[in-house]
């Protein structure tokens, strides 16, 4: 017997209820107030849209994301490649087990860790600070669905090829590579929406430069005082973000499960 | 596409785990013919089959392709064709990529691949306007069998191999598959290697049949040659359906059709055995009846329409001298 929908979605569903959707809506009130708390506007959001700064932000933002992606995605896919693909049944796990350790450290102790090991080399906080801190940060995410996806592709199907012809190479590039796109699609999708609202590694490594949408908000929030333009972004993001999460997930559902 | 003639000389292969999978096999299939791998699971067939591609490197021995020794080749470079047990089709290209993957890496032009993927696929019963741009998943098994088979004979393989292609597929469309591979087989004069551990599909499809046991070739000859003189009771048992007795000197083998119900002063035969009708079974065109004789049983083949005993009746079985063979193991 099939449990009932509502029995099976419902603990979920509560905790995101308590957790962001009733203090999301609480946001979205405040973004639509005038600063005194006095009426409704919509003065926050046209600020948003009217000044250049707020623009040139989510630029970056996405500069800065789009990095990251392209940095983990060069890093994650020759190693997944090698573990899923060439290494041993010893072999495999230990380097798995390597690889992903470092990643079980909470961010923000890592970023502080970094930033000691950034002044041992003789760099500063900066944009190569940051970045070196983004892609620590990520690269898991970025190599769990890549690996996952090669491990799905058959023996079989890689033996079908080089016996119809295909060198090693052919392999990887006609067989192996595009079996593995649906990894790639989402690490890439996965890394690109959450380095966005990145804050705790610009803040602590970033230093003038790293300046993300997710640092944004919270200087409007904490060192602005306007409550208001802050609650604005932070609505028109996750607006902006579930569109693309239900892309996602909607791509993932269909031509993504080969 | 006239193949090549296939020799495998003293074929050994130990696995990295410790299991030896090829203890020294000996094989020829000729060129343009039908040669079936038969054994049951573990023997060694399968392993055989990618030593030949080139997908396994043997411990020692050699792989000969019309006496040119191919053994160090990769597999890329031998121009075999492969159906694998699970067909192992490409998820990510539609149906007419599929086909066209080796003349693609052949870095063929489009024309050509064209033109050569239509044949291929009217070759194995599928029309290329049709089928060609189907995913793969979403043809029924028996039309992913045959593209498979497309697949691997597009590329006018030296010589086509075969690994159980046709163990997942119900009966009928089993038997018509087979049917059809042996008239591409003829159209195309393909050297094939067929491996299977169904001594039905054995029969149906080889020009050549090399029972397998451990690891080892343990008979080889044309099927009525195995049928009819098995080396040994393994072969007799495994191929076709035998009656196996202790002897003189080992083993009598005698299968179920040569023996007789005889009749109150019958004769006509050169051994008889007095026994009680065990059970009666019908089988469409045959009926078996199990006779307890001396505590083994023996199985008789009568056609339908022949006088049948029934359970309990006392009587004789019989069978000549030259329908007997005497086997030492």
């Amino acid at each position: 017997m099939k449990p009932r929908p509502s029995a099976v979605l419902a603990p979920m569903a509560l905790f995101l209820a308590a957790f962001f959707y009733a203090p999301f809506i609480v946001l979205a009130y405040q973004s639509l107030q005038t600063p005194g708390g006095r009426g409704v506007t919509l003065e926050n959001y046209l600020t948003v849209f009217r000044d250049p700064a707020y623009f040139k932000v989510v630029l970056s933002s996405l500069a800065i994301a789009g990095e990251t992606t392209l940095a983990t995605l060069a890093l994650a896919l020759p190693a997944a490649y090698y573990i899923a693909r060439m290494s041993g049944p010893r072999e495999g796990p230990i380097l798995l087990a390597l690889l992903l350790t470092p990643f079980w450290v909470d961010v923000l102790l890592r970023s502080f860790a970094l930033k000691s090991i950034i002044y041992t080399l003789g760099m500063r906080e900066g944009y190569a600070a940051m970045m070196v801190g983004m892609v620590y940060e990520y690269l898991p995410i970025m190599f769990l669905p890549i690996y996952a996806s090669m491990l799905r592709i058959p023996e079989s199907a890689v033996a079908a090829a080089r016996v119809l012809g295909a060198t090693p190479r052919d392999v990887t590039l006609r067989v192996v590579l595009p079996l593995t796109l649906p990894g790639i699609v989402a690490g890439s999708a996965l890394v690109l929406l959450m380095s966005m609202t990145e804050f705790v590694v610009p803040a602590l490594l970033g230093g003038t430069k790293g300046f993300t949408v997710g640092s944004l908000i919270y200087y409007l929030f904490l060192s602005g005082g306007l409550w208001g333009v802050g609650a604005a972004l932070a609505v028109l993001l996750t607006a902006a973000l579930t569109v693309a999460a239900f892309l996602l997930a909607r791509r993932a559902g269909g031509e993504l499960a080969w | 596409m006239p193949g090549v003639e296939v020799i495998a000389e003293g074929v050994v292969k130990t696995y990295s785990g410790g299991t030896t999978a090829l203890r020294g096999v000996d094989l020829e299939a000729p060129r343009g013919r039908i040669t079936t791998l038969l054994g049951p699971s573990g023997c060694g067939k399968t392993t055989l089959l990618k030593v030949i591609a080139g997908l396994e490197r043997p411990d020692r021995g050699r792989i000969l392709f019309d006496g040119r020794d191919v053994t160090g080749l990769p597999p890329e470079r031998r121009n075999v064709g492969f159906v694998f047990q699970d067909l192992a089709l490409f998820p990510h290209l539609n149906v007419f990529e599929n086909v066209a993957f080796g003349l693609r890496v052949r870095r063929l032009p489009d024309p050509e691949v064209r033109r050569r993927v239509r044949w291929a696929l009217e070759l194995v019963g599928l029309d290329p306007g049709e089928y060609g741009s189907r995913r793969v998943n979403q043809l029924s098994g028996g039309q992913q069998q045959r593209v498979a088979l497309a697949r691997a004979l597009v590329v006018e393989p030296s010589v086509l191999l075969l690994d159980e292609p046709f163990a997942h597929l119900d009966y009928k469309i089993k038997q018509r598959l087979l049917l059809e591979l042996k008239r591409i087989q003829r159209e195309t004069g393909a050297t094939v290697v067929y491996v299977t551990h169904d001594q039905n599909e054995a029969m149906s499809v080889s020009h050549r049949i090399a029972v397998m046991r451990d690891g080892l070739v343990v008979q080889v000859g044309d099927p009525v040659e195995v049928y009819e003189r098995p080396a040994n009771s393994f072969v007799a048992s495994f191929f076709g359906e035998a009656n196996i007795l202790p002897g003189e000197g080992g083993f009598i083998v005698v299968r179920p059709e040569s023996v007789r119900l005889l009749g109150p002063g019958e004769d006509g035969v050169d051994y008889r055995l007095a026994g009680v009708v065990d059970d009666v079974v019908f089988q469409g065109p045959l009926v078996y009846v199990y006779v307890r004789v001396n505590g083994s049983t023996v199985r008789a083949a009568l056609p339908r329409g022949a006088p049948t005993p029934s359970v309990g009746d006392r009587v004789v079985v019989g069978w000549s001298r030259r329908d007997a063979r005497v086997v030492a193991e």
